[in-house]
């Protein structure tokens, strides 16, 4: 088990099901990810990265569905577990932290409620224990422990997210997947919370799965990033090395349509086109119609992961090692 | 509670207009109505009936506002006059022997259909495209589109009348006594089963759907697949995380069947022969009884504010978004 990565992805296929039939959102993506790393999940709205969160503790909502692969934790199949076993998994494993900062608590329930019946279901602890261990999250995060009180609507944006982040490390899970953590949020407020969870990140020792779309805040993060595009895995490569030498045209593309304040000038250049439809993919590569480099053999072959440099992989044609 | 208060000055405004609507009516019509009823009844009616309804009416003579301040004198005291069709029984006296059975028949009803609906629908709605969600939902509605008196009479026919196992009319047993000994309030209990299944049947189908489409709506909110994530029971969150916020829109609902429970089901209470409000308004209107009529009106004016107020406390107990107002 020691030698096992805290999480393995393999050949993960979600699909939606719909009345035309079975839409992959997910197709066959596989990552790793070890004890202490952040690994960035980057892609368009659409790409299939909040599915791929969702899917990693089976908590999608029908018409979606798991139809292939394995999510091993500290090499158990997660997608093998009983209904018993899965909610023994949740939260005390793997916790969340979802998109909007909004509408992750529930607007009826009080801010204390809602983290101690995590710490009540999984601990069996008593009502007073499981408040002052409430008490002590949300001091954590910076806030006042008598909010305990408190519901959602009586907190602004930037706080109820820093509730959603006490709430994660409630059972000190050794995975925190952060779905868009900071999307809702205004600038100031978004740096604030980002601060945080770096802060927590390095006192706790946690290991994070951090889903966004916006390439700036990842590199601040990320030891390594995970590119993707139309439910597939299209490039994974450390950080720095992403950055540096991006080797997918669409990385390419998504790096060249940020604005760097550090960086040297340049033209800022967006990927033209849009998205693929899932229902009706392209033979071939899914990025081909808006890729500039594109080959014959791109209309006919879909391409997939190989190692480009080292611990560098990418999906496509057109690169070569 | 600044909210409750401000909602309750409102309501005490609207209690107002309506009394004083029930004043002015009938003064707009040209006459008096007491007389116009003497005159029907071709001097079958006593004088101190027609002096009892004139009072009723205000019409004790005088300019207009005198005749307000008597009218609302007379309220005030809980004096609604003296009903026609009772003679000499009060009108106060008459109501409160309907009233009681009336929140006993449909009060219960409403209850048990909200109840009962709600909680079918957020199973219904758990259980989305299941055998339980694609059967109940139609035979429910199914039963909810026939007219409650006809299901009524069918029951009264099916269990009352062919199978004899349940009694066709009346409130309790001719042979006893109101006491609060067990043979009455199990003749009671036996009694309401039939005149309460009939409505029911026909109103919980509207809750169950109601509360099914509201509960699909919250299901598919992050605070619900939060809660899975968080490796919480199923129960819990059906009921906790999702039914408490899928209940919120038809609390609405409930307050307004809860104020017309006094209005009684009129034609429930005739099939069942059922001493209630409903039954004591046919009678009144059968015989002209304008005190009895207004007494009903007043009654259930009242309730329709006090369950609407209800709404409100409970409003402001179960979302506290409410409370902050």
């Amino acid at each position: 088990m020691g030698s096992a990565p805290l999480l393995a992805v393999e050949e993960l296929v979600v699909a939606y099901q719909t009345p035309s039939g079975p839409v992959r959102a997910v197709d066959r993506v596989s990552f790793v990810l070890e004890r202490g790393e952040v690994l960035g999940l980057v892609g368009e709205s659409g790409s299939g990265k909040s599915t791929v969160a969702q899917a990693l503790a089976r908590i999608l909502a029908p018409p979606a569905m798991i139809t292939g692969g394995r999510v091993l934790f500290e090499g158990h199949d997660v997608l093998a577990m009983n209904e018993d076993e899965l909610r023994r998994f949740r939260w005390r494993k793997m916790s969340f932290v979802l998109q909007s900062a909004m509408n992750a608590l529930s607007p009826v329930l009080t801010i204390g409620d809602q983290i101690i019946d995590v710490l009540v279901t999984h601990e069996r602890t008593s009502k007073r224990v499981a408040r002052e261990r409430a008490a002590h999250l949300l001091e954590l995060v910076g806030i006042d422990p008598t909010r305990l009180a408190s519901h959602p609507h009586e907190l602004s944006g930037g706080m109820r997210q820093r509730v959603g982040i006490a709430l994660a490390l409630a059972l000190h899970p050794p995975l925190v997947v952060m779905d868009e953590p900071t999307t809702a949020l205004d600038v100031v407020v978004q740096h604030e919370v980002l601060s945080k969870i770096a802060e927590l990140k390095e006192k706790l020792g946690l290991s994070v799965l951090f889903i966004t779309h916006d390439m700036s805040i990842v590199s601040q993060f990320a030891t390594r990033i995970g590119v993707l595009y139309a439910g597939r895995l299209v490039e994974t490569a450390p950080t720095r090395e992403l950055f540096r030498a991006p080797r997918h045209p669409y990385t390419k593309g998504l790096l060249g349509s940020f604005v760097s304040i550090h960086g040297p000038r340049r033209k800022l250049v967006g990927i033209p086109g849009s998205p693929p439809d899932l229902r009706r993919l392209p033979a071939g590569c899914a990025f081909r119609a808006r890729c500039g480099e594109a080959a014959a053999q791109c209309a006919t072959e879909a391409p997939v992961l190989r190692v480009i440099a080292e611990d560098h992989h990418t999906a496509c044609h057109v690169v070569s090692p | 509670m600044r909210y409750l208060l401000r909602q309750l000055g409102l309501y005490i405004l609207a209690a107002w207009a309506s009394l004083t609507l029930n004043f002015i009516v009938p003064r707009l019509a040209p006459g008096d109505p007491a007389s116009a009823m003497f005159a029907r009844y071709k001097g079958q009616l006593q004088p101190e009936a027609l002096a009892a309804l004139r009072e009723a009416f205000g019409f004790t003579g005088g300019p207009l506002h005198e005749q307000y301040a008597a009218y609302l004198a007379h309220l005030f005291r809980g004096d609604l006059g003296v009903s026609v069709a009772y003679f000499p029984a009060k009108v106060t006296d008459v109501l409160a022997m309907g009233l009681g059975w009336t929140a006993l028949l449909t009060g219960s009803s409403v209850v048990v259909a909200f109840a009962l609906g709600s909680l079918l629908g957020v199973i219904a709605a758990w259980r989305r495209g299941g055998a339980f969600d694609t059967t109940l939902p139609p035979l429910l509605v199914f039963l909810g589109a026939f007219p409650y008196f006809w299901l009524a009479m069918m029951l009264l026919y099916g269990f009352g009348f062919t199978l004899d196992v349940l009694p066709l009319r009346h409130a309790y047993a001719d042979t006893l006594a109101p006491s609060l000994s067990f043979s009455f309030v199990a003749s009671v209990a036996e009694h309401l089963l039939l005149p309460a299944t009939s409505i029911v049947l026909a109103s919980v189908g509207g809750w169950m759907l109601s509360m099914r489409s509201s509960m699909i709506g919250v299901l598919a909110e992050d605070y619900v697949t939060m809660a899975h994530a968080k490796g919480l029971s199923p129960l819990r969150i059906m009921f906790h995380y999702a039914a408490r916020n899928a209940l919120l829109p038809n609390v609405t609902g409930f307050g307004m069947a809860l104020g017309f429970v006094l209005g009684g089901s009129l034609l429930t209470e005739i099939v069942f022969s059922y001493p209630g409000q409903g039954y004591l308004l046919v009678q009144a209107v059968r015989s002209q009884d304008y005190p009895l009529m207004q007494g009903i009106f007043l009654t259930i004016t009242m309730a329709v504010l006090a369950a609407n107020f209800l709404v409100d406390v409970l409003y402001v107990w179960l979302d506290p978004r409410t409370r902050g107002r």
